[in-house]
């Protein structure tokens, strides 16, 4: 398209204007008289993006604006002095205009004169710093991300002051450009990592991002994964210390989630209460952990094989129990299982769905309700039911939402591969989940590291927390 | 820690070579040992044994530092020439591959009897020879993580299970002492060699290890955490059992397990532990020398990696399929004791040896 120059002429410039923006009614024409010059003013803008105390500010001022005799200055220089704070540049052609209006801007243009202003009375639309909701800690920081970038750079640069802190912006995306940024430490940040970070980012440009989330399947490591393979946050903290780990941190504007790259499954198991609270109670808490992520994925699977394969290896009391109970279930085992384990599954979903006082009532009713109902209908044995229920617990355990969401599904998994091949392929499920987690990588680093708990430096902050003093107070 | 560059660590390298060792030989050992000695002298032979094997490995390890070895298979040529050392390399890998079919075989074996007695052999030895498949793509460092998370968790499940027992043992069957003279126990340590089957798999590690200054501590622990797991078993098991009943059960040490029951905890029958810890190291054996075996294979006949990955499946199938009883399982395994000392004492000597001569004939 051919730019066609701006007119020096108000009215013409208007109508110009006018004709191009047609279509939309959301734009605003308001003229101003500047009567020290007797010239008129028009400014052009987006409703419902404009900053109105600061607009009102600057439209006074011009109107207030005096011919001093003593020493006189031109209209340029007074419009110029008056914007100043607000001015980002200036352009000659309707079709940068046309563009600098949809990107929030405001747009001066003043009679006689054939450039026009671009300011940047922009009010965000932000909610207010609250308390992350998905990762909640006892104690810790309780501020949360918001959907502004800008705010949460901000955010980040207030708590770390260090010059060497990069922030790096792009916009990405086609038909909604959207900031981007790129954060990490200089010099703790390898080279490769940024190189690496920054050549999966330039891969994906074209596509529009409504949430970190979509960026993140786009950049990872592989799809065919059950795995998250790029942490994401909602807390500054847990973002500061990745960046001093020399992770790399990625945010989107409109998205409260920013993107850590790389990540193991170790801290995906990390809270960051782990390291507020004491060391043994950290400890204690982290090991439960890993012992419920076991739990949640294998207690069904165990169960179906014992029952249905090998019921002498249970002791004789149990054993008897376990039949007594089941007497009267009409299915075997595993369809058992799966009708329980589908049934909570179901109300969670249901759960997060509703709003939060129905969604109670929701996982009340078919918790207790339906529970009770099925083992008194001899649908299931109650056993079941207590399997099910701790199953579900402990995967709520698991900080990280999306992690816990791979081993909620890997649970199904298990109970196939038990139905089929009794407690031999229990363990074989369990030997393939470790393979491939061996094998995963993020950003080209090991996803999972055995040697952090027996082997190395690291085993002190892996597996079990212990005192910060014996790391030399450094948060590793 | 780079993921591409494959190479490993001393830690890695022991469990690699802990996991390698504890197979079969764990479940079987205080059987063919107390056959051979005939008394209940088998730890005495174990412990000869390991300390023999020891200073042998300390002896190899120094050997392949002298002519640096990076890669086993560049040195056989170096030493025999590129016809001879392909046959010579094809011998090895018809090992490994005899080795791996022969692990996988016992597994099955086993799961027949205590966990699936209906299912269909094939299934279990197909399922887990593609099971290794899916680790080996990620080659030698995707093992090592495997092994250094299964080792530990063998290790203290074990120690756990023994612990329980010691109610159990009565140590005055294996009393007294070189009761039938010393004899019997020169004669074991033959066989005693045997149970350390996975020891000469450090060789073809050797230039995959990152530190090499500390490829020695790393071998050296990981052959002895076996070595003493070894013992421990054997004078529990023979203590507990006796002598002639150890030598009548197929699998003395799941049935030394099976003899007791523990109250109170919420399991009694601790055999169930053993069988999964079991069948987990079973796994990393046969992964281990199916990774040596296809990487072997890729060195002989410079073909892709995955390629013979694939083709091995078949062979291991069908090699596992051969033997038809429990009697012609174990004859497998005598077979492949034939081959152990060659490969662990006699090849590497004898590389050495031309090797060495080979080059001071060239710097002369």
């Amino acid at each position: 398209m051919e730019s066609t120059f701006l007119h020096m002429n108000l009215d013409q410039s208007q109508e110009r204007l006018k004709s191009i923006l047609d279509m939309q009614d959301d734009v605003v024409f308001k003229e101003v008289y500047i009567p020290g010059y007797d010239r008129s003013g028009l400014f052009v803008f987006v409703n419902g993006t404009m900053d109105y105390p600061a607009f009102n500010e600057i439209v006074l001022d011009l109107s207030a604006a005096q011919v001093k005799t003593g020493h006189p200055i031109s209209i340029e220089q007074l419009v110029n002095s008056k914007i100043c704070s607000v001015k980002e540049e200036e352009i000659n052609t309707y079709e940068k205009a046309n563009e600098q209006i949809f990107d929030g801007k405001t747009l001066l243009f003043i009679d006689g004169m054939s450039t026009g202003y671009v300011l940047n009375l922009e009010r965000e639309k932000t909610r207010n710093f609250a308390e992350p909701t998905t990762e909640r800690v006892v104690r810790g920081p309780k501020m949360g991300f918001i959907e502004s970038l800008k705010e949460n750079i901000g955010l980040i640069r207030q708590y770390s002051s260090h010059p060497k802190l990069i922030v790096k912006q792009q916009k990405v995306g086609t038909l909604e450009k959207r900031e981007l940024a790129l954060i990490y430490y200089e010099g703790k940040a390898s080279e490769r990592l940024i190189k690496e970070v920054n050549e999966r980012i330039d891969g994906v440009k074209e596509t529009d991002f409504q949430d970190t989330g979509m960026l993140e399947e786009l950049i990872e490591d592989t799809s065919f994964s059950p795995f998250p393979q790029i942490q994401n946050t909602e807390r500054p903290d847990k973002v500061l210390s990745a960046l001093q780990e020399g992770r790399v941190v990625i945010m989107i504007e409109g998205s409260p989630f920013a993107l850590m790259a790389p990540t193991t499954m170790t801290m995906l198991l990390q809270s960051p209460d782990d390291y507020y609270e004491r060391w043994v109670a950290g400890s204690f808490l982290r090991i439960l952990r890993y012992f419920s992520l076991f739990v949640t994925v294998f207690l069904s699977g165990i169960y179906i094989s014992l029952v249905s394969f090998n019921p002498g290896l249970l002791p004789t009391e149990l054993a008897m129990t376990i039949a007594g109970t089941r007497e009267n279930v009409p299915f075997p085992p595993f369809v058992e299982a799966i009708i329980m384990e589908l049934t909570i599954e179901l109300l969670r979903e249901a759960g997060i769905r509703l709003p939060a006082p129905i969604g109670q009532t929701v996982g009340l009713v078919g918790g207790v309700i339906i529970g009770q109902a099925a083992v008194q209908a001899n649908i299931v044995s109650s056993l079941m039911v207590i399997i099910v229920a701790i199953t579900t617990i402990t995967s709520f355990t698991v900080p990280q939402y999306s992690f816990g969401l791979a081993f909620r599904a890997l649970r199904f998994g298990a109970m196939i591969f038990s139905a089929v091949l009794g407690l031999y392929g229990t363990t074989l499920f369990f030997i393939l989940v470790i393979n491939h987690l061996s094998k995963l990588t993020s950003f080209q680093e090991p996803y999972f590291q055995p040697m952090d708990f027996i082997g190395g430096k690291t085993w002190k902050d892996a597996f079990i927390r212990l005192p910060k003093r014996k790391k030399g107070g450094r948060l590793s | 820690m780079n993921e591409r560059d494959g190479k490993i660590v001393s830690g890695e390298l022991a469990a690699i070579i802990s996991c390698g060792m504890l197979g079969i030989g764990m479940l079987t050992l205080p059987r063919t040992i107390t056959e051979k000695v005939q008394s209940s002298d088998g730890w005495i032979v174990l412990i000869l044994d390991g300390l023999l094997i020891g200073l042998l490995v300390c002896l190899l390890v120094a050997m392949l530092k002298k002519h640096q070895v990076t890669s086993y298979f560049t040195y056989m040529e170096e030493a025999f020439g590129s016809w001879l050392s392909k046959i010579v390399g094809l011998l090895i890998v018809s090992y490994f591959i005899g080795v791996a079919s022969f692990e996988v075989l016992a597994m099955s074996e086993m799961v027949r009897f205590y966990l699936l007695e209906d299912t269909p052999e094939e299934i279990v030895i197909l399922t887990l020879i593609l099971a290794s498949m899916h680790l080996l793509t990620g080659r030698i460092k995707a093992i090592a993580k495997v092994c250094v998370f299964f080792l530990p968790l063998t290790i203290v499940i074990v120690l756990f299970i023994y612990l329980l027992s010691i109610r159990v043992v009565d140590l005055k069957n294996i009393q007294p002492v070189f009761s039938k003279g010393i004899m019997p126990v020169m004669k074991g340590m033959g066989t005693g060699t045997l149970s350390f089957f996975g020891i000469e798999l450090f060789i073809f590690m050797f230039g995959l290890v990152k530190n090499q200054k500390k490829v020695r501590r790393g071998v050296l622990l990981g052959f002895f955490i076996p070595v003493v797991l070894y013992v421990i078993t054997y004078v529990l098991v023979v203590a507990t059992l006796t002598v002639p009943e150890v030598k009548a059960v197929t699998w003395p040490t799941i049935s030394f397990i099976q003899s007791f029951e523990v109250k109170g905890i919420f399991i009694e029958r601790l055999e169930l532990f053993l069988l999964i810890t079991w069948i987990l190291q079973f796994f990393c054996t046969h992964a281990i020398y199916y990774y040596f075996a296809a990487e072997g294979m890729s060195r002989i006949f410079n073909n892709s990696y995955t390629t013979n990955l694939i083709i091995l499946v078949p062979v291991m199938f069908i090699l596992a399929e051969i033997p038809k009883n429990t009697i012609q399982i174990f004859k497998m395994s005598d077979m492949l004791g034939y081959a152990f000392p060659v490969i662990l004492i006699g090849l590497p000597i004898v590389t050495f040896v031309i090797v060495q001569v080979k080059r001071s004939r060239r710097s002369r």
